[in-house]
């Protein structure tokens, strides 16, 4: 990653603007922290060998005219001092950020954005930069319109992954639906930060994981070998720790969601979730094959130098801590 | 509690020891006898510590699982002589054990809840990990998504139930009495698809058939039990909606229980054929449960414990006649009693048990379940004496076709039985035939 | 190993004799009771009952059990697993003692069900496709009464304890006491082979000859006996004793017309321990509990006896059973033979032998009460066609000329088999006298008419000239029965019941069983289960891939159409 300046500066870029939106005092700020975001990830994203232009216009396209609605919207809602229809002003901006952050039923470029980037890529779209637009977000919460987006959001995120080969376009929609708990999530105010914490760890370990086996399809799994059957058992940990299988780590983000939307009632809007919970565990499972039987035939001619490098290390401490790490932070709270 | 608990935490470092799968396996045994001289015999929770404790019935459920899992070390010794992933298969094993441990001694529901789902994980890396055929992806798929369809909805209640009284605890949670319907329905649902209930019982076949010898013992010893206990645990505050509903599932157990009977008769697979007699078993110790009266929840309880070591032992003599064969088909597994003539009283033994003789258990179970069926109403005699006549048709047709007539003609020869296996089937039956000696151990926890 | 069992099991039958004496003089009764579990107002127990029937009713089975065993040293001296057998026997013994010192119906469950699952080990001791069948049909008629048995003591819970011993004045009016009763009786008709769960009873014959002497001649078969003597009350204050005396009156026709036809050597035997259980449980029904017993323990004796013989045959014919080919048995076999003529006497109710005391006492009484036509017909002509039966088989193995082979080496000496059979002789002649003095202090009275008391005498004549004469047919003989083939296949099959049994109840399972996979575990459930939810979200699945691959295409069509809408709009205002 850090074989070439210019790719510095503009990561350097896309973390000023993410934090200049999210620390902006007025809708302008928070705009212009939003387009810096855009710009700084375009030239991101096109440098590999993927289809990555493609990717790219296709991003900035549905960005900008996010950011325009955005805009406008924003000029509107100032304007309108009165608030006699604040609703429909909540309304546009809630949609536009909807279509920045990649949720149903505005979530149709993500997965052929995700097609085409590198992992590293893939990784920051599908955590960084839903950072400031859910942000801005949990300001203008209007209930009629996130609860749709979180419905389809969950519904989309599950049905969408079912079909998928290809991993990134699997965790695309892996992502749509995490979303669709974070929006969940913003019915006590402070919850869906949490929730995006451990999704991200969770994605980060899985995406090292690809990143560093260089896998793109589903069947390039059950080439994966190493010498010890086990490191390849505890590493697809992590993939059932995102489907949010107690007790795995992944279960307590999901817990305490629940637990906000008991408290205010939402029975109804749960259920579905967790449902449509169950059908990404069944994709997850899906990959996890290879790894649990143990007595199948594997390929044992793609060997790899991985035990000493650091990010072999770095990968099987984030396994640990997501197998583990519901016990570890219940005892951090119980001691705190 | 908390003894119990770190003696089996600290048998995960024995595990990645080379060589050391019998030192495990003795030191379960040591861990179980100890836990026997721990004298829980009443309603109340007692050796609480922090947040565990144990009444009557998660004193039972505990031993018969701490039993169970040293049996099935015993069972297993194919994995060690073969070195199939060894100390994996012991992590399992001891991981699982400390779930199933860590279930039956917490005082609260959501704590429950938590330590039920992870149960399922280890059981379903058994099935994958250590199976023997390609049948056992889609045996793993139905077990975890069946328990998992109606276990979510019952997290969904647990916290409502937290929401409505601030409390997880079981004792605090008695003295409410819910009159939700969808309350019931989410928090027993769940209960029953692990139970099994009739209707919901497609996982069991499967995943029984496709797992390992010790998967089938834990899963037919403890994980059906795990939804009698819940449902023992839970009905307290939904005794309300339980007078309203509770007819359904009686019907569809008992109802249920002769059709699968009646399926045991036409199966040639010996696995299968005891895993739907599990089903037939649960049915009625689910149509006693649900009846609510004293007798039934008491005599649930011990056909519960009964059923496990007597289903688990079965599941050991079918394991070993098909290391010796290679297959589970009955139509190659029979004419034992010619060549493993001590086994057969193993057989006998066993199979009287299932089909509920005395001197065992069993009988005392189903003695109190079935008067409570009837004295619920006497329509169900007819249902009930089906199933028991049937239960020993198909009992007497697995003894009788595998044990007696000619020899598979395709064997070329095969050890008799070794003290391991005679000392596994003695350590299931005993108990089985002792316990009905200390009845009131089993029947007076209410 | 069998030397040990006889002298123990000996020693205990003349231990227990003595305590029934002591017992019959004093009257006395122990009652000994361990407390299994007791829940709420509930007791389940173990109970222990001691009184003058119990006791002699075990010595008497003690006795016949340790020569029975005493005769398998040499009968099966040839099979490898002798031990396993004289252990299976040891515990029929011990099912059998458990069941008869029962009052409690929980303890008698524990006693019937062992005899149930001990007597099916020994029914398929030898190993092939008869004795598989004929064990299958035996546990399985038996588990008909286990279930009954289970039944009952569900709707006894009503009286908050099990001891029926305690409930026999209740029983005469109440109306759960009265489904007690049925159950039980069902129970009963099922261990004892009544119409219509016979069929097993001749089918079990595949057991080894000792264990049909043991088992089938006094001690399985007379449970269910046993257990309705326990339970008399309740036959003869209702309508169940009348159902009763028409089902046992018609299971005693039935087997005496079937032993008529019948040419296997064990088949006759066990046809006719079943028409005298049909006697015993008709007398038991008229409410004449006592003489059942009595009829039970003589009968016990001189059948084990008849079974002894014939296994001593059967060793000497070279395994064959068919009395075709026997004859002149008693040229070669003095000994056996006569042993078996005295065991048939007794059986036919020659004056003074075992079986005359009981047989004609119970004639006499049945003469001298209030009873019907039919069943008076039926009680008389069944007696005639016990000696007519007898006489039959006398008449084939005994007398006439021999039918075998002539290279044989028919002999007199298995002294082991002999001597246990000259104890049951001694007993044979000597017991029906003995016991009719004990169990009967006073006689009972009775007055009849000249034609009525010297009927039985009658009958019984007549019976042994038809049995005689019908037998001795020459070469040329039109053979009546065969050319009424269809009528005396009917009678000699005991009218269709195994077939009935078998085959005719045996397709109904299996059919709703293959529904049961084929529809439900396979269909309807995997339909609203596993498969079709599978189906769907593939199907919605591919339906949100479509929508996805053509999103451009939609959105581009969507903004046509609102475009379109707005148009419409803006012209129409």
């Amino acid at each position: 990653m850090f074989n070439n300046s210019s790719k510095i500066m503009f990561l350097t870029i896309l973390m000023m603007g993410s934090l200049i939106a999210i620390s902006a005092n007025s809708w302008m700020g928070a705009w212009m922290g939003l387009e810096i975001n855009l710009l700084a990830f375009i030239p991101l994203m096109s440098d590999n060998k993927l289809m990555s232009t493609e990717a790219s216009l296709k991003y900035f396209l549905t960005q900008a005219l996010a950011s325009s609605v955005f805009l406008f919207a924003v000029i509107l809602f100032l304007l309108n001092t009165g608030k006699n229809n604040a609703n429909l002003m909540e309304m546009i901006i809630l949609s536009s950020l909807l279509l920045k952050s990649g949720s149903a039923p505005f979530h149709f470029w993500f997965p052929n954005v995700m097609e085409g980037l590198s992992w590293i890529n893939a990784l920051i779209l599908m955590t960084w930069q839903k950072i400031a637009p859910l942000m801005l977000i949990s300001y203008v919460i209007f209930k009629p319109l996130i609860i749709i987006s979180i419905i389809l959001s969950s519904f989309i995120g599950a049905l969408g992954g079912l079909n998928q080969t290809s991993l990134r376009k699997l965790m695309a929609y892996s992502s749509i639906n995490h979303l669709g708990w974070m929006l969940a999530a913003m019915y006590n105010s402070n919850i869906w930060l949490m929730y995006f914490l451990f999704y991200t760890f969770l994605t980060f370990s899985m995406v090292l994981m690809f990143n560093m086996f260089k896998i793109s399809y589903i069947n390039q799994l059950f080439s994966l070998f190493f010498h010890e059957k086990s490191i390849k058992f505890f590493l697809f940990f992590n993939l059932l720790s995102l489907g949010g299988l107690p007790p795995f780590l992944g279960f307590l983000p999901k817990m305490f969601v629940i637990q906000s939307l008991t408290m205010n009632n939402q029975l109804f809007l749960l259920t579905f979730m967790v449902m449509m919970t169950l059908i990404t565990l069944y994709f997850y499972i899906r990959l996890c094959y290879s790894a649990f039987m143990l007595n199948y035939y594997e390929n044992s001619w793609m060997t790899f130098s991985y035990y000493k490098s650091s990010n072999m290390k770095l990968l099987l401490t984030f396994s640990y801590i997501s197998t583990f790490g519901l016990f570890l932070t219940s005892s951090l709270y119980f001691f705190f | 509690m908390l003894k119990i608990i770190f003696m089996v935490l600290f048998l995960f470092p024995l595990c990645f020891i080379k060589n050391s799968y019998w030192m495990v396996q003795s030191f379960l045994f040591f861990i179980s006898f100890i836990f026997i001289l721990m004298n829980m015999y009443s309603n109340y929770f007692m050796s609480i510590s922090y947040m565990f404790g144990s009444d009557m019935i998660s004193y039972g459920l505990i031993l018969l699982s701490l039993w169970i899992v040293s049996l099935m070390l015993m069972a297993s010794e194919s994995v060690f002589k073969y070195n199939n992933y060894v100390n994996l298969f012991l992590f399992n094993i001891i991981l699982l054990l400390l779930m199933l441990v860590l279930t039956f001694s917490s005082m609260s529901l959501f704590m429950f809840y938590l330590f039920f789902e992870s149960s399922l994980i280890p059981t379903l890396f058994l099935i994958l990990g250590w199976g023997y055929q390609p049948e056992r992806l889609q045996a793993g798929v139905y077990l975890l998504f069946y328990t998992l369809l109606v276990s979510l909805p019952m997290l969904i209640g647990i916290f409502y139930l937290y929401k409505v009284t601030n409390t997880m605890n079981f004792y605090l949670l008695n003295n409410y009495m819910f009159n939700y319907e969808i309350l019931y329905f989410s928090l027993v649902m769940a209960f029953l698809v692990k139970m099994p209930m009739f209707l919901v019982h497609l996982w069991l076949p499967k995943a029984h058939v496709e797992a390992p010898v010790s998967g089938s013992m834990i899963l037919a010893g403890i994980m059906l039990k795990l939804g009698g206990y819940g449902l023992l645990r839970v009905f307290p505050f939904l005794q309300l909606l339980g007078l309203k509903f509770n007819f359904i599932w009686i019907s569809i157990s008992l109802v249920g229980g002769v059709l699968v009977s009646l399926t045991c008769l036409c199966q040639t697979d010996l696995k299968a054929l005891i895993a739907y007699s599990s089903v037939a078993h649960m049915g009625i110790v689910l149509a006693g449960l649900m009846t609510m009266t004293y007798m039934g929840m008491c005599g649930s309880y011990t056909l519960m414990i009964a059923h496990g070591l007597c289903s688990s032992g079965l599941f050991c003599l079918a394991n070993i006649s098909y290391e010796r064969l290679g297959s589970r088909s009955l139509l190659i597994n029979k004419g034992l009693l010619n060549f493993m003539p001590s086994m057969a009283l193993w057989w006998f033994l066993l199979s009287s048990a299932n089909m509920a003789a005395p001197p065992t258990l069993n009988l005392l179970g189903e003695i109190s379940l079935i008067n409570s069926i009837v004295s619920w109403s006497w329509l169900t005699m007819l249902m009930l004496s089906l199933l028991s006549f049937f239960s020993a048709a198909y009992t007497l047709y697995l003894y009788a076709y595998s044990q007696h007539g000619k020899l598979f003609s395709g064997v070329y020869s095969f050890s008799g039985g070794k003290i391991r296996e005679y000392l596994l089937l003695f350590l299931h039956w005993f108990p089985l035939n002792l316990l009905i000696l200390k009845g009131d151990m089993c029947m007076l926890w209410l | 190993m069998c030397s040990i069992s006889f002298i123990s099991l000996f020693f205990f039958s003349l231990l227990s004799f003595t305590m029934g004496l002591i017992f019959i003089m004093n009257d006395f009764t122990i009652f000994i009771e361990w407390e299994v579990v007791s829940m709420n107002s509930l007791m389940i127990v173990m109970t222990i009952l001691l009184d003058w029937m119990s006791l002699i009713f075990m010595s008497f089975v003690l006795m016949i059990s340790s020569l029975v065993i005493y005769y398998s040293k040499e009968y099966m001296e040839s099979d490898y697993k002798i031990n396993r057998f004289i252990m299976l026997v040891l515990m029929f013994v011990t099912s059998m003692m458990l069941l008869i010192i029962s009052p409690n119906l929980i303890s008698i469950l524990l006693g019937w069900d062992g005899l149930g699952l001990v007597s099916y080990c020994l029914v398929i001791y030898f190993q092939n496709i008869k004795s598989y069948n004929a064990g299958m049909l035996t546990a399985l008629s038996n588990r008909i009464g286990d279930v009954a048995l289970l039944l009952a003591i569900a709707w006894m819970l009503n009286y908050g304890s099990w001891n029926y011993i305690f409930y026999l004045d209740v029983m005469q009016s109440d109306s759960e006491m009265l489904i007690v009763g049925m159950l039980v009786m069902l129970a009963a008709m099922t261990k004892s082979a009544q119409i219509p769960f016979s069929s097993w009873l001749p089918a079990a014959m595949a057991a080894p000859t000792p264990v049909s002497a043991l088992v089938h001649s006094s001690t399985l078969v007379t449970a269910g006996v046993y257990l309705l003597i326990r339970f008399n009350i309740v036959l003869s204050t209702s309508w169940m004793g009348n159902l009763l005396l028409l089902l046992s009156g018609l299971t005693m026709f039935m087997a005496g017309l079937g032993a008529n036809y019948e040419f296997d050597l064990k088949k006759i035997i066990a046809l006719s321990t079943l028409s005298q259980l049909g006697l015993m449980m008709s007398i038991l029904s008229m409410g004449y509990y006592k003489l059942a017993f009595f009829h039970l323990l003589t009968h016990a004796l001189f059948k084990a006896l008849l079974f002894m013989c014939a296994g001593a045959i059967i060793h000497n014919m070279n395994n064959n059973q068919d009395i075709r080919l026997m004859g002149s048995l008693s040229l070669m076999m003095p000994l056996t033979s006569s042993c078996f003529n005295v065991a048939n006497l007794a059986l036919c109710g020659m004056p003074f032998l075992a079986g005359f005391y009981s047989k004609d006492l119970i004639l006499e009484m049945v003469s001298f009460s209030y009873i019907n036509l039919f069943s008076f017909f039926l009680y008389f002509f069944s007696t005639g066609l016990t000696v007519c039966y007898s006489f039959r088989l006398v008449y084939y193995s005994m007398t006439g000329d021999s039918n075998f082979s002539s290279l044989n080496m028919l002999n007199d000496e298995g002294w082991v088999m002999l001597k246990s059979m000259m104890g049951l002789l001694i007993l044979s002649i000597v017991g029906g006298s003995m016991l009719s003095w004990l169990i009967f202090p006073t006689p009972e009275v009775i007055i009849l008419p000249l034609n009525l008391k010297l009927l039985t005498l009658f009958v019984c004549i007549i019976g042994g000239l038809m049995g005689y004469l019908i037998s001795n047919v020459s070469l040329f003989f039109m053979n009546k029965a065969l050319s009424n083939y269809n009528f005396s296949y009917f009678l000699g099959s005991m009218w269709f019941m195994p077939y009935i049994s078998t085959y005719g109840i045996i397709n109904y399972p299996l059919i709703l069983g293959k529904m049961s996979i084929k529809s439900f575990d396979q269909g309807w459930s995997e339909y609203f289960g596993g498969q079709q939810l599978y189906y769907n979200l593939v199907k919605n699945s591919q339906l949100n891939q479509m929508l996805q691959n053509n999103n451009l295409k939609i959105y581009l069509l969507s903004f046509i159409f609102w475009i379109v809408i707005l148009y419409m709009y803006m012209i129409c205002f």
